[in-house]
C-alpha cells in the first residue's frame, strides 16, 4: 500500500498570500465591497456568479419564505436543544436534519424535479396540457412534493414571492409558466394549492439551478429562521424544554412487566 | 389581543406520546423496570438491545451483541469520525461539541455501511448459497477477522450458522448484531454508532486543546484550481 495520499482537487478556496480565492474570484480584488451573502451562496452551490438582477430573486426568495414561528417542527427543534444555552449546536442538529426531510428548505429540489419533469410532459404550459401528467401521478399515488398547503387555503408566501417576481418581470420565464399551469391544473383536479417549495424551484429552475443546487441554495437562504430562533432560544434556556412536565406525556409503550431474571429470583 | 394564525386556529394534540421509556420517577424501559429490575440482572448492553428491539435478549443474543459491539469499537484517527473529533478538539471546540462532531460523523459512516450492506439485510432474512459480491470476503484479513469472530463467539457459546460463509468483516459483523435481533437498517446504524462513540471520544481528547502547528494540515494533500 502506497504511504502517500492522493491529492484531492478543490475549486472552492484558497489562503494565498495578501488574499484568498473564493470559487475562482479574489476576494479582495474581485468580491469584497461588490458581491452580496446571496452572491456568495450562489457562487458556493452553484459555482456561478450571478448577475445583480439575478441575486436580487434569491434575496427575494430568502425573504418571501421567511417564516420563523419557533412551533414549527425543524424550528422547534432549535428551540429544544438551545435550550441547555448552545445556539450553534440548535442551529447544527435543525441543519442536519434538513437533508431529504418531509418539510423545510430541502423540499425546493424535490418540486424542482416534479416541475422540471411536468414542463419536459406538458410543453405547452397550459393548466389543460398540465391536467394529464398531473393526474396520472395522482392515479398513481404519487406524492407530490411542492403541492398541498397545510393548515390554511394557501400559502401566504407563494403569493409575497409572486408579487416579488411580477415587479422584476419573471414570471413570464418558463418555469414560472409551468407553476402556474401546473397549480391551476392542481385545483381543479384536486383542489391543491402549491406551496412556497414549488414557488421557489420555479423561481431558481429559472435562474438555471439544478434540483441539488435549489436544495441547497434554500437551506442556505433560509438560515436566518434558524438562526433567530436558536439566538433567543439560547438565551432563555427554557427549563420546560429542557424536561417538559410529566403530565405532558402520554405513555402509549408496553404496560409494566417483571424480567425472566426478577421473576425467577 | 394575541397574533392568530393557523396554528392558533388548528387543533393539536396536547400531549407528547413516549413509547418506550416512561417519564417521572422509577422510570421503566419497554415496560420494565430499570433500577429495581434491569439494573439488578441484565448488562448495559442487554438494555440497549432491549430498547431497540422492544424485547429482553436471550443469554445467546446478548453475548452475539457484546462480541459484536466490541469488534466495533475501535476507531483509529484514520477513520473519518475520529479525525473529525480530532480536529473538533484542535479547534478548542467544547466536549459537547467534540462529542457531537463525532456523532453526527459517525451516523454518516453508519448511514454509508448500511447502504452498502441493504443486500446482506435482505439476504439474512433468506441465506442461500449465493453471496453478493459486495459482502463477500476480500481477502485473507476478512477471513482472519471473521475467524476471530467466531472464536470470540464460541467462547461465548454462540454458533452463528450464515458466519461458515465466506463474508467480509463488516458483512459478519451486521449478521452477528442481526442474530442478536437488530434487523432493521436503523437499529444497526444506531449500534454502529454507539460501539466506537467511546473510542472516537477518547480519541480526540488525547489531542492537545488549539494544537494547531501539531495538526498536519496538508494531510492529505489538496490541490486549488479555479474553477
Amino acid at each position: 500500500m502506497s504511504s502517500k495520499p492522493p491529492s484531492l482537487t478543490t475549486h472552492v478556496g484558497h489562503a494565498d498570500w495578501g488574499d484568498n480565492r473564493y470559487c475562482g474570484f479574489s476576494v479582495g480584488a474581485e468580491l469584497a465591497g461588490t458581491e452580496t451573502i446571496a452572491g456568495l451562496i450562489a457562487l458556493a452551490t452553484t459555482g456561478r456568479r450571478l448577475a445583480p438582477e439575478e441575486r436580487a430573486v434569491l434575496d427575494d426568495i430568502a425573504v418571501a419564505m421567511t417564516v420563523a414561528d419557533a412551533r414549527v417542527w425543524p424550528l422547534k427543534m432549535t428551540r429544544v436543544v438551545s435550550s441547555y444555552g448552545g445556539s450553534l449546536a440548535a442551529v447544527a442538529a435543525a441543519n442536519v436534519c434538513l437533508e431529504e426531510a418531509y418539510v423545510g428548505h430541502w423540499t425546493s429540489g424535490d418540486a424542482a424535479v416534479l416541475l422540471s419533469a411536468l414542463r419536459a410532459e406538458a410543453p405547452e404550459l397550459t393548466v389543460a396540457a398540465m391536467r394529464e401528467p398531473l393526474d396520472r401521478r395522482f392515479r398513481e399515488g404519487v406524492r407530490l412534493i411542492g403541492f398541498g398547503v397545510p393548515f390554511r387555503p394557501e400559502d401566504e408566501r407563494v403569493r409575497m414571492l409572486r408579487e416579488c417576481l411580477v415587479r422584476r418581470g419573471r414570471t413570464g420565464l418558463p418555469y414560472w409558466r409551468t407553476l402556474e399551469a401546473a397549480s391551476g391544473a392542481a385545483r381543479i383536479l384536486r383542489n391543491l394549492e402549491p406551496n412556497i417549495g414549488l414557488a421557489v424551484a420555479a423561481a431558481c429552475l429559472d435562474l438555471g439551478f439544478s434540483p441539488r443546487q435549489i436544495s441547497l441554495v434554500c437551506v442556505a437562504l433560509g438560515q436566518t429562521d434558524y438562526v433567530a430562533n436558536a439566538v433567543e432560544g439560547g438565551e432563555q434556556r427554557p427549563a420546560v424544554l429542557r424536561r417538559l412536565p410529566d403530565a405532558a406525556i402520554e405513555y402509549v409503550g408496553k404496560a409494566n412487566r417483571i424480567s425472566p431474571r426478577e421473576a425467577g429470583e | 389581543m394575541s397574533r392568530r394564525g393557523p396554528i392558533e386556529d388548528n387543533e393539536w394534540p396536547e400531549k407528547l406520546k413516549s413509547h418506550v421509556v416512561t417519564a417521572g420517577a422509577a422510570p421503566r424501559i419497554h415496560g420494565y423496570l430499570v433500577e429495581s429490575d434491569l439494573a439488578k440482572h441484565y448488562r448495559f448492553t442487554d438494555t440497549a438491545l432491549l430498547a431497540l428491539t422492544g424485547e429482553l435478549p436471550s443469554e445467546a443474543e446478548g453475548a452475539a451483541f457484546d462480541v459484536a459491539m466490541t469488534f466495533l469499537a475501535p476507531l483509529s484517527v484514520a477513520e473519518a469520525p475520529a479525525h473529525a473529533a480530532a480536529l473538533a478538539r484542535v479547534c478548542g471546540a467544547r466536549s459537547s461539541a467534540i462529542l457531537a462532531a463525532a456523532a453526527i460523523t459517525l451516523a454518516e459512516r453508519a448511514r454509508f455501511i448500511v447502504a452498502q450492506c441493504g443486500k446482506l439485510l435482505d439476504w439474512l432474512a433468506a441465506p442461500d448459497d449465493a453471496l453478493d459480491p459486495s459482502i463477500e470476503a476480500q481477502g485473507e484479513e476478512d477471513r482472519v477477522a471473521v475467524q476471530a469472530l467466531r472464536d470470540a463467539l464460541a467462547r461465548r457459546h454462540v454458533d452463528i450458522e450464515v458466519l461458515a460463509k465466506p463474508l467480509s468483516r463488516e458483512a459478519a459483523l451486521v449478521a452477528t448484531l442481526w442474530f442478536a435481533g437488530l434487523r432493521r437498517p436503523e437499529q444497526v446504524e444506531t449500534a454502529l454508532v454507539m460501539a466506537s462513540l467511546p473510542t472516537v471520544v477518547a480519541e480526540a481528547h488525547c489531542h492537545d486543546v488549539a494544537s494547531f502547528r501539531e495538526y498536519p494540515i496538508k494531510l492529505p494533500p489538496f490541490e486549488y484550481e479555479d474553477p
